[in-house]
């Protein structure tokens, strides 16, 4: 294998990471930045390109730099991802116009999701960028009027270091209805009714392709070196999912982040009646997402609010209050001694998409302890995961490898929790950096070291598998149905309640 | 009026008080000790007469004795009380056969409340003696053939004392059905259903009856003089609503002790759709009582489990845990942030007479606090209070004073709290040391001091008065709402995972 190192960088809500790579896979050095993201009003969340984007991953391949002491052009290839669908305009002077409005996160157009799904009957979210584009232009006018450019997030990165506009294949399910994946193009028929002028849209590139080469003016920016070839890159947690080594059919990655995010690759496009693939990444692959909205924030409000012991001991210097956090579940049992939680502490995504659904500890008695409830919460996620898992076994589309990754990975009882709670096998990687190993192995297939994205399983080695327990998996049954049973239940008055908090 | 002493003593569910009382109502001297509670399993709840109830007079007496150095035959008249329907079982020898099952905060016989109500046609609930008995009978048979002796809670240490066996007239209520109150006789037609010998029976007195004198042994266990009357005393509540001056038709105890008991004397018998008065603490007053399950109990429970910080400052010397969680509570605000608890912590009594429900914290989010969570335990109690007084009102009865007792009158915001959400008045008075002070002046009325139990209210100030804010009332009204609704939909679910609990 080639001599060399690959950089990938991720830039994520509220962290970006980097990472250089070995060419056989290897990371020899990592770095990572906090950033904030700005909340003007309440539901609107943005970045701004700048100040964020380009300012973190500019630190980044400096502190790699000094801390390797690499010479740059021992740098074969660079991949960059970031947060999906964050929509970015520039003007003529290729100037960002305002800030990146981010992905579903940021809620401002829910009035223009209406009106498009009902001016053209089909279904779009928070999540797309067309009702992002249609709030500028009723709200910001004169922001509109001087778009000269529109894509999404790292591709801004990709242009100061390159001098090229685009947008990657893999993220461009976001503009939908205005990409149209049957013909992998631009939809014109849209164009009138999203009043888009053709000349503002990015050219398309896939993932993996090389879209560009470091110039002279990127690489004074920023230290690597001229003529270094860039790849298309992709949203997180696609790259996420190749990080895990998840590029098969049958392949899933679950990713236990501050949400949840399943990703699965399918054998072509799937069809099911719960479950359908899309092409992801590459022209001949599929795939299948979704997640829970709450996973590590729940278990960061925990430690936040109720876990003060833990966090005070790791403050003098301690144990970490997650690790102490996760013994202190051990102190409760299989079913936390009849407490149950419903993790919508932010409402949900998959599978109840119901933005005002509330959390809940339910079943409390005076001999519940602490223990139990931090208990409670971890179950509550492993109800949740197979509540998302149900659809794809009634599909039929059962995984052959399932990939966890992500900072709850290093709870191990809780991945025990929920393997036993669905009965499923999880396989954890020995490499847990995230998206930017994946975004290093993208690149790597862009110049040519690899042929395939499936190869990453050639970088990828299983530390541990966590095999389901049938004994605790039946005890956790009678819980799950309990668990099932609640949100029905309680859904009108989690409402009415949510509808008040709102209010506030 | 004759000088000297009484000495009041009142066996509580988590600790036991005492008092010396000059004749004319000033309290002299105190003394208090804390005792544990058995939870065998969720839902049991049991104290050991000896290592509890006898323990802590003993502890008492001797203390107050050395504190105040007077000559034990100062003390005109002893008056002692206990939670109310603690079922205690002797053997022949008049030792305890197994630890005192304490009255409707244990709720293990919630199967044998079902038993009777449909066996006999009568309302019974885990209040009342007999279906413990039955439940004795059924799960611990040999304890049954032995027992010899029954009767509640402090009656056991007027028999160390005195050498009598007795059981005061007002809390043959808790006997029903196997007591008829309004004959006041033992309804002998139920011996055969419940398996009762009449010999086991104890022998009645009225509540400032003198039951007996303290015997020679009695002296020597305990420091008093021999001949000191000792009265049949009542139940923790009962004495509890002497010591505020809830003597007459209209007044109204709220008290807030490990459990609520509301307490209403009526103008003579009333029947109506809701609520019913029964005889009381003598042949002539009438009036009701009830309550919530867990009140103290669930402060206790948050202090204990989530309590974390103030119970460690405390420890080091600083502020009050209970009280620095008062003031945790107004960083949250009315409402708590849209979050509502379910109070069931250990099934609950008043209104709803359900051992099996459990407690809930519902509409949990992201932003909630420890403050949202603790305020929310205060305002459930607020609620569940409303729950109650609805069934006065809807019956037309409206109580003319009420007067909060109990620890909980302390908590201040507490207070304001359950004002807001009732809408009404609450009277808090000068002596707050509770159910001993009670006994204190039933001992006196017992030897002959004073004539009329009314007289108490010659003993009793009004410190303060809360009155209700009509914005924070209506604000609380929506919640409270949600609150009502709660229950019966998750009803069904929460008697599931009761179950599931008690299986252990």
């Amino acid at each position: 294998m080639q001599k060399g190192f690959l950089l990938g960088v991720d830039i994520g809500t509220y962290s970006s990471k980097g990472a250089l790579v070995t060419t056989d896979g290897k990371v020899v050095e990592k770095s990572s930045i906090p950033h904030e993201v700005s909340i003007p009003n309440p539901g609107w969340m943005e970045h701004d390109a700048d100040d964020v984007w380009m300012h973190d991953f500019l630190f980044i391949v400096k502190d790699l730099l000094a801390k390797t002491g690499i010479n740059p052009k021992e740098i074969l290839g660079i991949g960059v991802s970031s947060i999906c669908s964050a929509m970015l305009l520039l003007d003529e002077d290729r100037k960002p116009l305002r800030p990146s409005i981010l992905y579903g996160v940021d809620t401002r157009t829910t009035v223009e999701v209406e009106e498009i799904k009902k001016d053209l009957g089909t279904f779009v979210s928070n999540q797309n960028i067309p009702p992002k584009m249609r709030w500028v232009q009723k709200n910001e006018p004169e922001v509109w009027a001087k778009t000269r450019h529109i894509f999404s997030g790292h591709h801004y990165i990709i242009m100061k270091l390159t001098g090229e506009i685009n947008q990657n294949l893999n993220d461009i399910h976001n503009f939908y209805p205005l990409y149209n994946d049957s013909i992998l193009d631009w939809d014109e028929n849209y164009f009138k009714y999203f009043n888009v002028d053709p000349q503002i849209l990015p050219k398309l590139v896939w993932t993996t392709d090389v879209v560009g080469r470091v110039t002279k003016e990127g690489a004074l920016l920023s230290g690597l070196a001229e003529g270094t070839p860039v790849v298309g890159g992709a949203n997180d947690s696609a790259v996420e999912a190749v990080s895990g080594g998840v590029s098969v059919p049958g392949d899933m990655m679950m990713m236990y982040g501050s949400s949840n995010i399943y990703y699965m690759i399918t054998d072509g496009p799937f069809k099911g009646e719960h479950i359908k693939s899309l092409r992801s990444m590459t022209k001949d692959r599929y795939a299948t997402g979704g997640g829970l909205a709450t996973v590590g924030s729940l278990t960061t409000w925990f430690r936040n609010q109720l876990g003060v012991p833990e966090f005070m001991a790791e403050k003098a210097g301690g144990e970490n209050a997650f690790a102490a956090l996760s013994k202190l579940a051990g102190q409760s049992r299989i079913g936390s001694n009849g407490l149950i939680m419903l993790p919508y502490f932010s409402g949900e995504r998959n599978p109840i998409f119901d933005g005002n659904a509330t959390g809940m500890y339910f079943g409390l008695n005076l001999t519940h302890t602490r223990a139990d409830m931090y208990r409670a919460m971890l179950e509550s996620i492993g109800f949740g995961i197979r509540h998302c898992l149900e659809p794809f076994w009634a599909d039929n589309l059962i995984p052959d490898h399932i990939y966890a990754v992500g900072g709850g990975v290093h709870n191990l009882p809780w991945m025990q929790i929920v393997s036993d709670i669905c009965n499923i096998r999880q396989e954890i990687p020995v490499e847990k950096i995230g998206s930017c190993y994946g975004d290093a192995f993208l690149a790597a297939v862009g110049i040519g070291l690899y042929e395939k994205v499936a190869d990453v399983k050639q970088w990828v080695k299983i530390e541990t598998i966590v095999e389901p327990d049938p004994a605790a998996h039946a005890a956790y049954q009678e819980f799950f149905d309990i668990y099932r049973e609640l949100y029905p239940a309680n859904k009108e008055l989690m409402h009415r309640l949510s509808a008040i908090q709102k209010r506030k | 009026m004759e000088k000297g002493y009484l000495l009041g003593c009142d066996i509580g569910t988590y600790s036991s008080k005492g008092v010396l009382v000059t004749t004319d109502g000033k309290v002299a001297f105190q003394s208090s000790i804390p005792h544990d509670v058995s939870i065998p399993k969720p839902g049991w709840m049991e104290h050991d007469p000896d290592g509890v109830w006898l323990h802590d007079f003993l502890f008492i007496t001797k203390d107050l004795l050395t504190k105040s150095g007077i000559d034990p035959k100062e003390i005109l008249s002893v008056g002692i009380s206990s939670i109310g329907t603690a079922t205690t079982l002797l053997g022949e020898d008049l030792k305890p056969l197994r630890p005192s099952i304490l009255y409707g905060v244990d709720t293990r016989a919630s199967e044998e409340v079902e038993e009777i109500k449909r066996d006999l046609g009568t309302f019974v609930s885990n209040q009342n003696i007999p279906p413990k008995l039955r439940w004795v009978q059924k799960n611990e048979p040999e304890v049954w053939a032995k027992t010899r002796h029954i009767f509640s809670g402090h009656h056991y240490v007027i028999m160390k004392l005195t050498g009598e066996i007795t059981q005061n007239l007002l809390d043959t209520m808790g006997y029903y059905p196997l007591y008829d109150n309004n004959n006041d006789d033992w309804s002998s037609e139920y011996f055969d259903y419940f398996h009762i010998d009449p010999a086991i029976l104890p022998r009645r007195v009225w509540t400032t009856d003198i039951a007996g004198h303290i015997t020679k042994e009695g002296a020597a266990l305990s420091g008093l003089a021999e001949g000191t009357p000792v009265i049949g005393g009542c139940n923790d509540s009962s004495a509890e609503s002497v010591s505020v001056g809830v003597t007459d038709p209209g007044d109204m105890m709220q008290m807030y002790g490990s459990s609520n008991i509301f307490y209403m004397i009526f103008d003579g018998l009333f029947n109506g759709k809701h609520v019913h008065s029964v005889r009381l603490m003598y042949p002539d007053q009438y009036g009701t009582a009830g309550g919530l399950g867990t009140v103290g109990s669930l402060t206790t429970w948050f202090r204990d489990q989530l309590g974390f910080q103030e119970l460690e400052a405390q420890k080091a010397g600083g502020e009050n845990a209970f009280s620095a969680l008062a003031k945790l509570s107004l960083q949250s605000n009315v409402g708590s942030n849209g979050l509502v608890a379910l109070p069931y912590f250990s099934g609950e009594r008043n209104p709803i007479f359900d051992g099996y429900a459990r407690g809930m914290f519902f509409g949990l989010n992201l932003r909630h606090t420890r403050a949202d969570m603790y305020r929310a335990l205060l305002e459930s109690v607020g609620y569940g209070i409303r729950h109650n007084m609805e069934d006065f009102w809807n019956d037309n009865q409206y109580p003319k004073h009420i007067v909060a007792i109990g620890g909980g009158v302390f908590n201040l915001p507490w207070m304001q709290m359950v004002c807001d959400i009732c809408n009404f008045s609450q009277e808090i008075p000068e002596v707050k040391v509770g159910a001993c002070y009670g006994d204190a002046f039933l001992a006196a009325k017992g030897i002959g001091l004073y004539s009329s139990g009314s007289d108490v209210k010659k003993w009793v100030k009004i410190e303060k008065v809360l009155t209700p804010n009509p914005k924070a009332h209506e604000k609380y009204t929506e919640l409270y709402q949600i609150y009502r609704e709660l229950y019966p939909i998750n009803k069904d679910l929460m008697h599931r995972i009761s179950a599931i609990q008690s299986r252990g």
